[in-house]
């Protein structure tokens, strides 16, 4: 174990638990148990999050009551649980998975607050701020364009009172910050 | 300090205008939180702590504790009016509430959660002055074994947050307890799990993690189901239920606030737990059992006396010995954390002052509730009817900017929307959140307590300390007894 808990031998450990999971998930998918992909999901993800986890203690230095007893601890519980719950999932006692809501719109709201995230950092904290308030306004079918302009600046106002000047917090300012 | 003189203090805390301003803000931002669908109270407390952050200790954990007991209220509102339960717990004043608002008699309904909601909430304060008291001063001479017994014990009876599902509440308990492993060991000093990244050194900050997992997955969860469709809401009427109809409810009020208190005081028990037990009781011990369900106003005094009252009693185990007791605890242990203070028998040793200012300061909170909800609750379902459109973008930025205020770092921001992503897929695959919330907040206790123990008495101390091995044995069975209880549903229903 202890080739796996560092460099090449981590990495290589990693695609093996990737390809695990994706075996998985392909395996529930194209087969009877179809309805079930997502609840195998989750607890396979969880056990290989604790393989990767429980590769890199061998790293640790070792001794009785050292760094790496209490998270072997937790990992072997977890996988013990996770590996019940699969099994619960594969012989279909497990609830189903829940019928697929707007999940493509799940996933632009998540993308549209991973692109704000990178743009707070270039082109600063109210700029982005506006931009993503009106925006998810606008995704989330509002359509009135006073509204759409008046809610995020009224944010902005109350960020820059209460956050800037109040809490003397220093929001990011992007490219703006070598002009002020 | 005797205890008079220490309530003394805390009531002295009280004076000036900046605490009561405090109060009565929190008290509204909780009863609009608490109503809002979809806010729970550990939400709204997660969502106002950064706003807490130049306040002295003393007024941001009045801020914070004033906005939990008053969210508790204000679940009902929605609860009554509309049907649909501003907090879980709330869920069981609905059975009778809505039932009174299709009557005409909504005002009646409000009117008995708010009585119910002030004299349980003031009766969980009184007890959790009687217990958190002794309890503290009990707990000074608790051992690491002790401790580390104690804080098994909570993660144990979380089990039950699982509500059918032991094993995925355990899976969610054990992610946050490995996710409390990444960062600097504090024993040792060895960094664990931070592949390399200086960000990672002190672990996840706790709050950015708290708002991700309690606001931003609720947003995620809300995108899913989105159609559009306004919230209708129906009109109050303002009549109030009698004095004598008052009277006939006093004893339901009463044993419901008794039982939500205890109730509480088990960590992982909850609001909601209390409020169905307390309803079950309250039919059973009814002369007229057959209105449950179709608008009794026992049913929801029952419901509402139980869910408040619950926060006085969860209080007791947080800030007597420093484990939370429900979701809504763990985010405030985060707010301690974040003012430099350790919840726990030291804390009333050390700091009297924020101590007895809490508790007084809950006391006047449920007065000002009481107030407020007499008057207020046309404004509050106004700011209620604000269109999901505009408060789930609004939600979504206030926490982006809650967690980058933590520590001035972008990363924080960053992995707030990370656990906001793992909050969604949980909730959506029936995993729930809050027992990974108490796994971070309890697991660094869990492993010095344990490590310290071990090293000073090797591991049969466990076997030797008889208070750490009753906890464990009692830790043991509430973590099996569920398995035990789905194992037993699933024969019957194989059988």
């Amino acid at each position: 174990m202890q080739y796996f808990s560092q460099g090449t031998g981590l990495i290589i450990w990693a695609l093996l638990l990737l390809a695990g999971i994706i075996g998985t998930g392909l395996a529930f998918r194209f087969s009877s148990r179809r309805e079930w992909t997502g609840q195998a999901m989750v607890p396979t993800v969880l056990m290989a999050l604790g393989l990767l986890f429980f590769a890199i203690t061998f790293d640790f230095p070792s001794e009785q009551v050292g760094p790496a007893l209490i998270p072997r601890i937790w990992i072997v519980c977890l996988i013990a649980i996770c590996l019940g719950l699969t099994y619960f999932t594969a012989i279909g006692k497990a609830d189903k998975d829940p019928k697929a809501g707007r999940i493509g719109f799940v996933l632009l709201g998540i993308a549209v607050m991973v692109a704000y995230f990178i743009a707070m950092q270039t082109i600063g904290y109210f700029i982005s701020s506006f931009i993503f308030l009106a925006l998810i306004m606008y995704l989330l079918s509002w359509r009135k364009p006073l509204t759409l302009i008046l809610v995020p600046a009224g944010w902005l106002l109350f960020s820059y009172l209460v956050f800037y000047k109040l809490l003397y917090i220093q929001l990011p300012l992007g490219f703006w910050e070598n002009y002020l | 300090m005797d205890f008079f003189e220490s309530l003394t203090l805390g009531f002295s805390v009280l004076l000036g205008w900046k605490p009561i301003l405090i109060i009565i803000i929190g008290v509204i931002v909780g009863i609009l939180a608490g109503a809002m669908p979809g806010l729970s109270p550990s939400t709204a407390v997660a969502l106002l702590v950064p706003f807490s952050y130049t306040m002295s200790p003393t007024l941001a954990l009045i801020l914070l504790t004033s906005i939990y007991i008053a969210s508790n209220y204000g679940g009902s509102i929605t609860a009554v009016l509309i049907n649909t339960p501003g907090t879980p717990s709330a869920a069981v004043t609905a059975l009778d509430g809505y039932p009174l608002t299709k009557k005409g008699q909504a005002g009646k309904g409000l009117g008995t959660a708010l009585v119910a909601s002030t004299v349980g909430g003031a009766i969980g304060v009184a007890i959790l002055i009687l217990f958190a008291v002794p309890l503290a001063k009990v707990a000074l001479k608790f051992s690491p074994a002790d401790y580390f017994a104690l804080a098994l014990f909570g993660l144990a009876t979380v089990a039950s947050m699982g509500r059918g599902n032991t094993l995925k509440a355990l899976a969610a308990i054990l992610f946050g307890l490995m996710i409390k492993n990444i960062g600097i060991d504090p024993i040792s000093g060895v960094s664990r799990f931070t592949f390399g990244s200086d960000q990672l050194y002190d672990g996840f900050t706790l709050i950015p993690a708290l708002i991700g997992l309690f606001a931003v997955s609720v947003v995620f969860v809300k995108m899913e189901s989105w159609t559009g469709a306004p919230r209708v809401m129906e009109k109050v009427d303002n009549k109030l239920p009698s004095l004598a109809e008052f009277m006939k409810i006093k004893m339901t009020i009463l044993r419901s606030s008794v039982i939500g208190t205890v109730i509480g005081i088990f960590p992982g028990a909850g609001a909601t737990i209390a409020a169905f037990i307390s309803y079950d009781m309250a039919k059973k011990a009814s002369k007229t059992p057959e209105e449950f369900g179709k608008g009794s106003l026992e049913g929801v005094a029952a419901a509402e006396g139980a869910n408040s009252s619950s926060v006085g009693g969860a209080l007791v185990p947080l800030l007597a010995l420093g484990i939370p007791g429900s979701a809504t605890d763990a985010v405030l242990l985060g707010a301690f954390m974040l003012h430099d203070l350790v919840p726990g028998p030291l804390l009333f040793q050390d700091n009297p002052d924020i101590v007895y200012g809490i508790f007084c300061s809950l006391i006047l909170a449920n007065i000002i509730m009481l107030l407020i909800g007499l008057y207020g609750n046309r404004f509050f379902i106004k700011v209620v009817s604000v269109p999901e459109a505009i408060m789930y973008p609004l939600i979504l930025a206030i926490a982006v900017i809650g967690s980058f205020a933590v520590s001035g770092s972008l990363f924080d921001v960053a992995a707030c929307i990370g656990f906001g992503v793992i909050g969604w897929i949980f909730k959506r695959y029936g995993f729930p959140v809050a027992p990974i919330v108490l796994g971070i907040v309890l697991g660094k206790m869990v492993e010095e307590n344990f490590r310290r123990a071990v090293m000073m008495d090797g591991f049969t101390i466990f076997f030797t300390d008889k208070l750490a091995f009753i906890v464990l044995l009692i830790s043991f069975l509430s973590f099996v007894w569920p398995l035990y209880k789905s194992w037993k549903h699933h024969k019957a229903k194989q059988g």
